[in-house]
This record gives C-alpha cells, sequence and structure tokens, in this order.
C-alpha cells in the first residue's frame, strides 16, 4: 500500500547480517523516518535553546515549537480541550505517574485497583509499588480462549473498594485490542476513573481519546516513528490539579522563597528540568509522517499483513499461534513446535529478520497462556508481503535445523 | 557467524535429548538459577558424597536448546568430579564462553574438553552467553551451599 516507503527509512539501507533488515519488531520500538532524523539535526543545528525560561527570540522561538508539539499531540489522540498532554520520559514514566503521583493520593489500605492479564509490566509494577506501599489488592480481568479480554466479568470484579482501572489499549503479545469503550462505561456507572497504556495503540489504532472517554491515556513517542526519551500523559483536565508533582527542581515552579514554595499551574508543575526538547520538537514530525499516511491507511495495512502472515503460517504445522482474537492489531505471537524462541530469534536474525523472543515483558499472560516464552511478530508501515516470505523461510530454516536430531 | 556452528550436532543432540534431565532421588545440594530476560530455569541438584565428590548431578529446567544442552552436558562433565575439581572447571567454562578462548580449557581433561568446547561459537552471539552459562551459575550456587533462587 505505501509503495518505497521503505526509502524514507535510512536503516534499510543497511544491511544485517549480510541480509536485508527485515524489522518485524515495531511493537518493542519503531524505526525512525528521515524526516524525524532531520528535525533532531536541525533543531540541535539552527534553532537550539532552552524552554521556557530565556526572552530572547531563539528561546521563544524554541519554546513555541516545543508547544506546538503539544497542541498537535492533542488533535492526533482526539484530546480537544478536555485533555493535557505531559510529556515524560517514556509510557512507562507516564503510567508509573499516574499510580503514584495521582491513584495514591487517593487509595487507602484495603483498597482495590483492576488491571488485565494482557498488561505489561508498565502497566503492572508501578501498581504493585503501590500494594507494597499501601497495602491494596490488584484485581485480574481475565481473558478468554481467543485471548480476548473478559470484559462481562469486569463488573463483578467491581466493589465499592475499586479505586481505579487500568488496561492496555492493545496486547503487545496477542494484538488483541481492548472494547476500551465498554470498559469506560462500566467503570462511570461506579464513579471510578480509567487508565489507558496506550503504548501499542497510538502508532497503530483509531485513536479518539475524548470518545473513548478515559481518564488518562500513557504512550510513547519513539513506538510512532519518533525519537526515544520522549512520552505523553494524557491528562484529563478535571484531574491535572490533583496530580502531585513528581520531580522538584526548575522549570516547574510559581514562587520560591526560604518558607516555602508554590508550584506551577496545569503541565508545567509536571515537567521539571530541561526537558528532552529536540525530541520532542522532532516529534512533532512523527505526527506530521503518521497523518499524512492517514491512520486509517495503516490500520488497514497492517491488518492486511497480520491476516496475511496467519493464513501463511497456518500451512506449517509446527507454529502454533498463542491465540486469535476477535479484534487484532498488527502484532501477533507464536512458538515453533520444540525449538525455542530464542533459538528462533537468533537463527531469523542470521537471515536479516528482526523479531521479539521471550516473554515481551508479559510473565503473567505467558503464565495464563501456559507458555514459557514465544516469538513476537509486529509490523509497521514499512512491512510487506516480502517481510512476510521472508519470515516463513526462516521458520523453515529453523525447523531444518533442529530437525536433523 | 553462522548459526550451524552454533547449534553443532553435539548441542542439538543434548537439547533434543537431554542427559541427566530429573530431580535426585537424593540430594544434598541443590540451586535454582533464573534468566529474568528470557525465562529461563535450571535447577541443579547435586549429591556430594563425604569426601566431597560429586557422586550425582542432575537438572530440571526450562529453556532454549543452548541452556538445555549446557546444563545436560554440564552434568556429564561434572559427575564424579571432586568440589575443587568441578569449581575449577566452573570458571574455566564460564570465561571460555565469555572470551571464545579455548585455550582456557587447557586443565580440563580431553573428553570434557571436547565436550565443552562445542560452545565455542556463543561468544559470538553475546545475547546467548547467559544461556551457556545458567546452568553452571546454579551449579556454583549449589556447591556453595546456597539455596535462593539466582536472578542470573
Amino acid at each position: 500500500m505505501f509503495k518505497d516507503i521503505k526509502n524514507q527509512f535510512p536503516i534499510f539501507k543497511n544491511k544485517t547480517n549480510g541480509k536485508d533488515l527485515v524489522y518485524l519488531d515495531s511493537a518493542n520500538s519503531s524505526q525512525k523516518p528521515q524526516s524525524v532524523i532531520d528535525a533532531v539535526s536541525n533543531f540541535y543545528s539552527n534553532e537550539f535553546a532552552n524552554v521556557g525560561r530565556g526572552i530572547y527570540s531563539l528561546a521563544v522561538n524554541a519554546s513555541e515549537k516545543y508547544e506546538l508539539t503539544r497542541t498537535n499531540l492533542k488533535s492526533f489522540v482526539g484530546a480537544s480541550d478536555d485533555y493535557e498532554i505531559v510529556f515524560t520520559k517514556n509510557a512507562t514514566e507516564s503510567l508509573n505517574l499516574v499510580a503514584t503521583c495521582f491513584a495514591e493520593k487517593f487509595i487507602k489500605d484495603g483498597d482495590e485497583i483492576i488491571l488485565t492479564e494482557l498488561e505489561h509490566h508498565a502497566n503492572y509494577v508501578p501498581w504493585h509499588f503501590l500494594r507494597k506501599r499501601k497495602n491494596v489488592v490488584i484485581k485480574f480481568l481475565p481473558i478468554d480462549e481467543q485471548g480476548d479480554l473478559k470484559v462481562e466479568e469486569l463488573e463483578k470484579l467491581i466493589t465499592p473498594k475499586t479505586k481505579i482501572i487500568s488496561v492496555t489499549h492493545m496486547s503487545n503479545v496477542t494484538g488483541s485490542i481492548t472494547p476500551l469503550e465498554e470498559i469506560v462505561a462500566i467503570a462511570k456507572k461506579h464513579n471510578i476513573p480509567v487508565s489507558v497504556d496506550g503504548t501499542q495503540g497510538a502508532a497503530h489504532l483509531d485513536l479518539d481519546i475524548k470518545k473513548i472517554d478515559c481518564d488518562f491515556y500513557s504512550f510513547s513517542g519513539h513506538k510512532m516513528y519518533g525519537p526515544t526519551g520522549v512520552g505523553l500523559l494524557a491528562i484529563k483536565y478535571k484531574w491535572l490539579n490533583d496530580f502531585d508533582p513528581f520531580i522538584g527542581g526548575g522549570g516547574m515552579i510559581d514562587y520560591v522563597s526560604k518558607k516555602d514554595i508554590a508550584y506551577a499551574r496545569g503541565v508545567w508543575k509536571m515537567e521539571a528540568g530541561t526537558m528532552p526538547t529536540a525530541e520532542v520538537v522532532a516529534l512533532n514530525e512523527s505526527i506530521s509522517f503518521i497523518n499524512k499516511l492517514e491512520k486509517k491507511n495503516i490500520i488497514k495495512h497492517e491488518l492486511d499483513l497480520t491476516q496475511l502472515a496467519l493464513e501463511k503460517l497456518k500451512t506449517n504445522n509446527s507454529v502454533k499461534v498463542l491465540t486469535s482474537p476477535k479484534n487484532q492489531g498488527g502484532v501477533f505471537s507464536f512458538n515453533i513446535d520444540k525449538i525455542h524462541s530464542h533459538d528462533v530469534s537468533t537463527i531469523l536474525d542470521q537471515e536479516g529478520i528482526a523479531v521479539r523472543g521471550g516473554h515481551h515483558c508479559c510473565q503473567i499472560l505467558h503464565e495464563v497462556l501456559n507458555v514459557n516464552s514465544s516469538v513476537r511478530v509486529s509490523f509497521g508501515v514499512y512491512n510487506d508481503e516480502n517481510d512476510i516470505d521472508a519470515l516463513c523461510e526462516g521458520i523453515k530454516k529453523c525447523q531444518k535445523i533442529f530437525e536433523k536430531k | 557467524m553462522s548459526v550451524k556452528k552454533l547449534y553443532q550436532d553435539l548441542i542439538l543432540d543434548h537439547s533434543t535429548n537431554p542427559r541427566n534431565n530429573k530431580e535426585l532421588d537424593s540430594f544434598n545440594r541443590n540451586a535454582e538459577a533464573f534468566n529474568q530476560l528470557c525465562g529461563d530455569r535450571s535447577h541443579v541438584f547435586i549429591k556430594l558424597s563425604n569426601s566431597t565428590t560429586i557422586e550425582e548431578i542432575s537438572f530440571k529446567g526450562e529453556g532454549c536448546a543452548i541452556c538445555i544442552a549446557s546444563s545436560s552436558i554440564m552434568t556429564e562433565v561434572l559427575k564424579q568430579k571432586s568440589e575443587k575439581s568441578a569449581f575449577l572447571i566452573i570458571h574455566s567454562f564460564t570465561k571460555f564462553i565469555e572470551k571464545a578462548d579455548e585455550a582456557v580449557l587447557s586443565s580440563v581433561i580431553e573428553s570434557d574438553r571436547t565436550k565443552l568446547s562445542s560452545f565455542i561459537s556463543v561468544a559470538k552471539f553475546p545475547m546467548r552467553v547467559k544461556c551457556a552459562t545458567l546452568p553452571w551459575i546454579a551449579a556454583e550456587s549449589a556447591l556453595h551451599n546456597k539455596t535462593k533462587k539466582i536472578n542470573a
């Protein structure tokens, strides 16, 4: 669909282990288009100054560019003025902020939090910290045989002690897409705020957080063809003043005296110290990149590839795909009979194919599915049918190596 | 580096048909090592005699071909060795894997050295070094009589 798009990504000009790179690990992190790389370089070469401080022209322009990314991100996620966007280090930090700077204030010993069996460790460990500090109970919404969340069981898990629900937008292992609107509707009946781990959703799924009506949406720049070092947290405006600052320092204060300190208002309170400025500015280019291709085309492209790959792999009896979700994005995981995921990963790597082997930071899900680990394939805009053929050939090669014995 | 060199016949043989792959009926040393990165586990059981000879050694675990083969070959190599020479072999093997230098194995008897040297290519795959060393970490810990699970 996206003809010649690989040309926009310089990484594909290089060989990996002497082969053309077949990059099937976009759920881990996406590769970067030249426009994003140029934006980082251009900012440092021609426009650099620290933001939000100096009143000279260079600083004012840099601040404007930094804020432009924030404004464009709001439209990107469908936030409108009901939400604010805070820049963090990554989606993991965003989720930690929700747990530590917001939820903890309202949670007492014995209260309950609901997560799901699909969660990445980034949406479990911060809540585990809270469990250690406050003795809260963490409940997990289970999945069914297809790997989809049993949303109908959510109501049963909710009690008057449930204080927050935090769920993934899409599983980074199985590609199962969460019916967020249904979950939020149930949560709303009980006045429970909903936090969404949008790490896999932001670049790959239809995104309208106002329609979803969640309270928090966390995501990462580096998974949406943007730079590393920038995470995003969309906060429903009404909660913004309830957030405590995460770290203290310059840029997040309003007034400082020897006796007391007043924090800055709004998002500035959350962005202490010098932020990853060039990265935030360059992130604007990745938004443009995605918008130019159009989300609906990206979704179709990745879904078509997923279906094609699953169809082709079906003809190989030794390949077992973990689950078959009803509503799936461009991610799936599998195992080859009697071959460990790390052996598969190493052999594919020698063919220039980058896949992830292991538990993909989802040990709970692997335990539920009763597998030790798996091989994950995840698509981005630069993938095409040739990549799937290479994968199928690579899998045969793995089988051949292990067949000998 | 070709994968064929990594997955040599001896490694494939031991990974698909691991030796001493059970819990010993009677043992007085045991330890488990766990690789958080991939979820591989190796639990090593040792029956150490009064004269500190390894009478029996076995392992239980799950993991990739490299990890299982390394566990299996390790049990063959360490069996009937004195505690002292077991430590020496463990240290030599770990160093050998990290440096890809066969000379490090010069103090090991030839029949053992042949088996151990089949892991020479692992060093060329830095992400896989831990797969090979995991059971050896467990064995060393067991010999030191440390039973706490090790996150290797």
